[in-house]
Parts: C-alpha cells; structure tokens; sequence
C-alpha cells in the first residue's frame, strides 16, 4: 500500500546536483521505492539515483509527488516529509569543488613583445612551464562500428549490459581500493556512482526492450539521453559532468566489444605536450604521467575532472583554446605557459631562451626555499619553534614531510565522514590513521576528533539544520547521542597509537567536567582493548582545542587534565570578537592581529607555561610570514599551517630574534587597531631584509642577455630569484614604462633603468654586467655593458632609501666610481663599493 | 658668472640627481659658482630662494617634467635643457651660457 506525499517544488535553481545527492542520500536510508514525479512535466524519477532526478528537469513552483512503497514505508514516508519541509529548501547552493578562479590569459612578457610568435590564449588552470613537441590525442568517440554491434535476444543484451555495469562497477572499487585518498581516488568514486547508478541501468534496459537494440546501442543511447538533458540544465557544473557519463559509458562499451572502435590510442612514450578538445578523466590517468609535460585543451572547465587531475599531479594545463586539438599539427614544439595562459608554437630562438631562463630561476626558486623546508623550525638566535603541518589525508600527510613539516599539528578526520552514505568503520579509520603514523615517520601527529555539526552535512546523522551552527549542537557535543561513531574513532586511533608518535586531540571544549567525560570514555575503550589483548600506546598525551574563549580563563583547571592545548586562530577569532568572516558586512571585523586577540593569546600562552605545558596554534594564522615574529615573541611551541607555506614560514622564522619579538610584541598589544599591528609588522618584515639595498645574489658579472629587452628582464628576474618583486612581469613593464619616457642610458657604456612599483617588495639595487654591449635604442647612444637597476617599493615608507639612491646617482657622474665598478671582477667587489659609497 | 639651477625628471629617483651633480661639476670646473635645486622623488632639496635667484645671471633648468613654484623667475634668463643634456653634454651647456 504506497503513502503519497505531494509538495511544491521550492527551490530556485531547480533539481540540480546538489539538492538530488541530498534527497538521494536520505532516500537510500530506507529500503522502500521512493518514486519522485513531476506532474507539470510528467517526468518520473528514482529518489534513489541522483542522475535520474536530476534528469527529471524540474523547476521551483513544479508541482511533484513523492510516492512511498515497501516493508518500511511508513518510517519511509515521514523521513521523507520531514526533509522536504524543514531540510530540502536549504539545499539550494550549487555543488561545486572548491577551485580557484581561472585566471584571465595575461599578455606576453614585454622581453617578448617585440617578437614574431604564434600564440594562442586561454585560461590558465594549473600552473607551470613546459616545452616539448606536440602530441595530439582524440577524444573517445561513441559511435558502433558501421552494421552496428552483434546483437542476441533482449534477454541476452540485458544480461550482457548488467554484466558489463556489474564488471565496471567491481574493476572501479578495485582501482578505488589501489588509489591513495585524494583527488583521484573521489574521481575514481564519481564514476563508480554513475556505474551504479540504478536510473542508468534501468534506462539502458529498457532502451533494449523498446527498441530491441544491442547493449552497446543502449549504452549509447542512455548516455547521450543524459547529455541531452544535462547541457539542457543551465548550469556549468552539470555540463561538465556529461564528461564523466560518457567516460564511463565508453569504458563499459570498451569492456563488452574489447575496443572503442572510433578511438584513436595515443600511448605518450616520450615527452610531450598533450593537446586534445576535451580528454576523459580516466584516459589522462592511463597516460604515463612522466612524459605528459603539459596539457592544452579546447574545451575543459575549472571543475572538469580531468582539470581538477591535472593540478593533482601538477601538469601545466591551459584550457578554451578553440579548435587548438585541429590548428596544432603533432610533433610540433610547442611551450606551454600555464602561468600566464600562452601557448607558444614553434617558439623563435628568444622565446626559448626567455623560457628556458624562466624556467631555471623557478627551479632555483624552488631549490632555495627547498633549503628551508629541510631545515628545523629555528629562529635566528637559536629559540625552537616546531613548524607542522595541517593534513586531512595520509596522502597529505606524505606531501607535508616532503614540504619540511615537523609533525602534523592538526589531523582533520571531518573528511573521512563526508561525501559518503555510512560512517567509515573502525577498522577503515585504524587504517587510514596507521597510514597517518607511518607516513609521518615518528614525527608528532595530532588527530583531532570528529568536528561536524550543521554547518556540514552528514547525511546519515540526520541533523537537523540550524538557526546557527556555529553556536550550536557541533563536535564533541554531538558525541553523547552518537556513542557508536565516537567509540570507533577512538578505538581506531588508539589502536594505530603504536605505530607511531600520534596525539589526539578534542575539538569546541569550554569546560573542565566536558574533558573529564572524554576521557572517562578514553579510559573504557581502552579497558575494551585491554581484554581484547590490543597493543596500543596507553600513555597517548590528550590535548584541546582552544577556540572556545571561556577555554582562556581555564587554564589553570585544564591543565590538570590534558597534556597539551593547541589554539584554533580561526574559530577562536570569531567567537571572541563575535565576526563571523563568511559574512561581508562584518568580516572586516574579523582579524587575528586585534590587539585584544594578541592580547588574548599571549594571556593563553602564558598561562599554558605557567602550568607547565605545551601550546600551539593551528588555523590560517600560523600561516602567515608576517605573524612569524608574533609567535616567537609570545613563545608559543608549535605552530600547524598549510603544508606548501612551510618553507616560507621557516625563513621568516629564521630571519627574526627573541628580544626583537617580544619588544614587538610587547609593542603591538598597546596598539589601538588591527591595522597599526599590521603596519608595525610590515616595517619589522622589511626592516630585517631591507637593511641591504644590495647583495651578492643581485649581481651578476657575466651576462649572455643579447639585447636591451633580455637584460632588463634579466635584471628584474635578479630581483624575483631574491623574493624582492611579487610580480616580475609587472615590474617588468614598471621599468619599460619608465624607458619609453625615455631611455636611460647615461653614456660610459652605462644605463640605470629604474622604476617605482607597487609590486617592488623591498627597495633594492641589481647590477648587470654584459658579456657583448647591447643597443639601447637610441641612435645617438654608446651600447651600453653595464646594467644598474634601481627598484624602488611604491610602498616605501620614509626617504632613507631614495637618498642613498640619489647618492648613487650622483656618484655615477663620477668616472673613478664608474671605473671602480666596471673593473670589479666579482659581486663581492661590488657590493663591498655600494656598501662604500652609499652610507646614507 | 654666479648661476642657479633646478633639475627634474619624471620618476625623481635617478637623473635629477646625477644632472645636478653634473652641472655642479661642470660649473666648478668653468670657474662658475652654481647651486642647484632637485625636485625629485624626495621633494624640493637645496631649496633656491628669492634672494639667491635674484642675485644670480642666468637660471639653468634641465628638465623633463614642469617645475614646482617656477614663479620665483619670473625676473631672469633662463636657459632650458633636457636632462640627458644636462648629464650627457655639460660642456656644451656651459658654452651656450657665453
């Protein structure tokens, strides 16, 4: 007997992905047919499979019915209509992965201006330089072979098309199961969805019945059914998963007639830049990675799979170049500048040159900061400060030692229980946190415990939304009423405790009786353990979150409880100065550099010490260079960032002093606003670099630079390999600017092209000496040999810098200064002469 | 010959420096007597005054941008150079002074 439920549909962007995975995911909790009809359409759909309701192309204001049918129906059909009313009309964001905007292409360096190269632009979407010959790869095309497939009865063809779907779905859960959690693993994941989709294999059936047509025709037909209907859908996200319906139907047409006959295989066995109109996610993971050097595609969006694998595995990758899989024939060289959107087709003999130097100051960019990664979290004067990481996977776990992290300070476990219908089991966790240990190599590692509550959705814990998340039924106050979700968590990561250094960690705690619950249930699970004969570390230190303020004026009481505090910056900011940041009116609000929130940490730091024990900060923070000195003057033990800002936070770290710090910090808490903090830290940040306008590393003596355009760019590139511009391309054009003024060339074979950037971090002086003069564009002028650049910040407080400049300028006009320099024969030498002569 | 002179140039950081202590230069080595005024990135430097200019035969301005407060000579001759002028053919300057 099925219980009907009709409503309106109330949301108003429609059935699209997201509000159809939520009304799936609830409808699959019941093991009633939940049938969802449109009547303005008369389209019907399986609750069940959320490529069937979102094919149901329905609109807000549609009338629908829900028709509920089965052993639990009842149960069925107020879960349902308890969703739909209070739940589903809040489900109306857009599903997306979070990705960057793509970048607009940007014009081609000014060194290049002059040139006569064919280039084509398009929307850089994973960064990087590459150059190698061409190879162009075709997009799998379904089409039968002409006569079409060998077709058997339609009982026959069914079998055969549920067998194939059965076949994908087992060979996806084994490539699942041999993939590290990570982008390519949850791709792997959306493709098994669409193979297991029960609206997918129920339309294939009856494609076959109705029209007594092979399996592979059904195949065909469903999936451009799909199509049809998803690029009718309005939204960009649901085109591109059209990509992914057809992946999948082309792997399970492979799997029934051995080949896709109308796909050309392109095996990639020597270097190559791969071009193609759109390439599947699963062709780009068959490639082998170590030759496909970049990637450049007509069409592919930011949230196409295929883009969001190609930053995972860091290929350049441009997209939007039309017909670019037609115009570039194969084999042709090709460089890809995916930092700014070029592709470069048989680059001249300067364009080379130009991205080969590119490419080696990136690389020597990269190796310098390398340097820091490998060093300890040390400050200039000897004072520790452990530098960890933050991590969500042991995949990252893995990519964070390799950035020089020190240990992970805060392990989130929030991902392993999202985008999934049941929780992970104990023994999928205890797994996935031994990985954690193992690949942390002994390193500290702190997991902290499950932190959701309304702000995400869980499907399976059923929820109920909230007036405000933040402030409400979140964290370990959920643990009560989800005893069994807690309990294996805990038993997971204390039975992975052995196998290395792991710490646990409990997040939204605001009172002394809340620990002593935790850590009662701590001490059953591990009496639970102990009759089981489980080895384990007994002794696992437990810590909290400090992101409650009351947690502030506890200190005293918890410390006799837990063994280690470490402060949530980004929550702890919110709560205590009562800005939410996701909120535009009032997120100006929001900023750790208040001086009642220095004030705030540096009262929780002390307190932590006072009773002897340890603290650290993880949230954005910890992630910012410019807080480094904050945190050594506070004294803080460990700070826990983003892996990749590791090795800018060490040199920071190892730039700053002790007494320096705490006098700055003992400064900046008497401040009046966040932004005189800022400023104050700004001056400090320069101040310690600044102090030299040259060095040895802004000089070179033997430049291969044949022309004006190469030299200025080398000089700029100087500045950038130093970390003294952010934008070399702008401080680029800053100088050209100046030049087209015009030229300065001084005579004496000299030029002192100069400029005043916003994008000029820290004022500075480089010097070029050419190996052959270069013209200087000017008919009346010597070449010119000897390059001195002047780059000045826009920023710049104060004129100490532009009066040594103006000294310099002033010397120059001096032949014995000039012959001085020209006969240096290393950096030393001239640097030693500017330091001379230009002590303000 | 007593003179006076102001340097400026677009951006202010290099040539209105080095054109001053060119014409400075040149000016001691022809026996002249000479004070420059710079109006670059740092401002008017060497300030001339009312009196200094007044007192003085001829004004000399190398430069590539108008000047600040060019009112102070209204009252006497003025020889007009660029910059690159002033750094590159001093010599040539000075004769045009005669």
């Amino acid at each position: 007997m099925a219980i009907e439920f009709a409503f309106v549909f109330p949301l108003k962007n429609g059935m699209h992905a997201r509000p159809a995975s939520r009304l799936q995911d609830v409808a699959n909790a019941y093991r009633s047919r939940i049938t969802f009809i449109n009547r303005h359409t008369g389209a019907s759909a399986n609750s069940k499979s959320t490529l069937s309701l979102v094919a149901s192309v329905t609109h807000q204001g549609d009338r629908c019915t829900l028709i509920v049918e089965g052993e639990d129906e009842k149960a069925a059909y107020e879960g349902m209509q308890r969703f739909l009313t209070e739940e589903f009309p809040g489900c109306d964001e857009e599903l997306v992965i979070p990705v960057a905007a793509p970048g607009a292409p940007r014009d081609l360096p000014r060194a290049l201006k002059g040139e006569q190269l064919r280039v084509e632009t398009g929307a850089p979407v994973s960064k990087g330089i590459a150059r190698a010959p061409a190879a162009v790869l075709s997009r799998r095309t379904l089409e039968p072979p002409p006569g079409g497939w060998p077709r058997g009865t339609d009982d026959d063809e069914v079998a055969r098309a549920n067998g194939a779907l059965r076949d994908a779905q087992a060979k996806m859960r084994e490539q699942i199961s041999s993939t590290p959690p990570g982008v390519e693993q949850a791709i792997l994941k959306a493709h098994l969805s669409i193979a297991g989709d029960p609206d997918f294999a129920a339309r294939v059936e009856e494609a076959i019945r109705l029209r007594h047509c092979s399996a592979g025709e059904a195949l065909l037909e469903t999936s451009s059914r799909y199509a049809e209907t998803l690029a009718r859908s309005g939204s960009t996200y649901l085109q591109e998963r059209v990509l992914d319906i057809q992946d999948v139907t082309s792997q399970l047409v492979a799997a029934l007639y051995g080949t896709v006959p109308a796909e050309v295989q392109v095996h990639i066995t020597a270097d190559a830049i791969c071009i193609a109109d759109n390439l599947a996610p699963s062709q780009l993971i068959a490639l082998d990675k170590r030759h496909v050097k970049g990637l450049v595609l007509a069409h592919g969006g930011m949230t196409s799979h295929t883009v969001i694998l190609a930053r995972a595995f860091g290929i350049p990758c441009i997209t939007g170049i039309p017909d670019i899989h037609r115009t570039i024939p194969p084999g042709e060289d090709v460089i890809v500048d995916a930092d700014r959107g070029l592709v470069i087709r048989t680059p001249s003999a300067q364009a080379a040159r130009f991205y080969a130097r590119e490419t080696d100051k990136q690389e020597r960019m990269k190796t310098k900061l390398r340097r820091f990664a490998g060093l300890p979290g040390i400050s200039a004067d000897g004072k520790r400060l452990e530098i960890a990481a933050n991590a969500a996977s042991p995949e990252e776990v893995a990519a964070a030692m390799a950035h020089g992290a020190e240990g992970i300070g805060l392990f989130r476990t929030e991902m392993l229980f999202m985008d999934r219908k049941e929780p992970p089991d104990e023994e999928e966790q205890y797994r996935i946190y031994e990985q954690v240990a193992k690949s942390a190599g002994g390193k500290p590692v702190i997991i902290r415990t499950l932190d959701i509550g309304g702000d995400k959705p869980i499907p399976y814990l059923h929820l109920p939304p909230e007036e405000n998340p933040f402030l409400g039924y979140r964290a370990i106050r959920l643990y009560a009423e989800y005893p069994q979700l807690i309990n294996a968590q805990l038993r997971a990561i204390l039975r992975a405790s052995g196998s290395g250094n792991l710490k646990v960690m409990f997040p939204m705690v605001c009172s002394v009786q809340e620990v002593r619950t935790l850590k009662q249930r701590l001490q059953e699970l591990m009496r639970g353990l102990d009759a089981e004969g489980a080895t384990y570390n007994r002794q696992i230190p437990i810590g909290i979150m400090v992101e409650i303020p009351s947690v502030a004026f506890l200190i005293d009481q918890l410390s006799r409880e837990v063994d280690f505090f470490s402060i949530g910056s980004n929550d702890l900011t919110q709560y205590f100065l009562a800005a939410d940041r996701a909120n535009t009116k009032v997120s100006h609000l929001y900023t750790p550099f208040h001086p009642s929130f220095l004030r705030l940490l540096k009262q929780i730091i002390d307190e932590v010490h006072r009773h002897k024990k340890w603290v650290g900060l993880c949230g954005e923070m910890g992630g910012n260079p410019l807080a480094v000195p904050l945190f050594l003057g506070f004294g803080i033990d460990e700070i826990s960032l983003a892996p990749s800002l590791i090795p800018a936070v060490k040199e920071a770290l190892h730039r700053c002093a002790v007494p320096e710090c705490e006098a700055l910090v003992a400064s900046v808490v008497q401040m009046e606003s966040p932004e005189s903090v800022e400023g104050a830290l700004k001056e400090y940040a320069s101040s310690q670099r600044g102090g030299a306008l040259i060095t040895g590393g802004l000089v070179h003596l033997c430049s291969a630079s044949t022309s004006k355009e190469e030299a200025i760019r080398e000089l700029v590139d100087l500045l950038h390999g130093e970390g003294r511009v952010d934008d070399p391309d702008l401080v680029e054009d800053a100088v050209w600017a100046r030049e087209e003024t015009y030229p300065t060339g001084m005579g004496f074979g000299v030029a002192i092209p100069h400029c005043k950037s916003p994008h000029v971090t820290v004022n500075s002086i480089a010097v070029l000496k050419l190996d052959a003069p270069v013209a200087w564009k000017m008919p009346d002028q010597d070449p010119v040999h000897f390059l001195i650049l002047i780059a000045i910040s826009s920023a710049a407080k104060g004129d100490q810098h532009l009066k040594i400049i103006a000294g310099l300028a002033r010397k120059l006009m001096h032949e014995e200064f000039r012959q001085q320099l020209m006969d240096a024969t290393s950096s030393q030498t001239i640097v030693r002469l500017f330091e001379q002569h230009l002590s303000a | 010959m007593k003179l006076v002179a102001v340097t400026a140039c677009p951006t202010g950081i290099a040539h209105t420096y080095m054109a001053a202590e060119q014409l400075e230069k040149t000016a001691k080595k022809h026996g002249h007597t000479i004070k420059v005024e710079t109006q670059g990135a740092m401002g008017i430097e060497n300030e001339l005054s009312q009196d200094e200019i007044d007192a003085a035969d001829v004004a000399i301005f190398a430069v590539g941008i108008p000047i600040r407060n060019g009112e102070r000579f209204a009252k006497i001759k003025i020889v007009e150079i660029s910059v690159q002028d002033a750094i590159k053919n001093p010599g040539g300057v000075f004769a045009k002074l005669g």
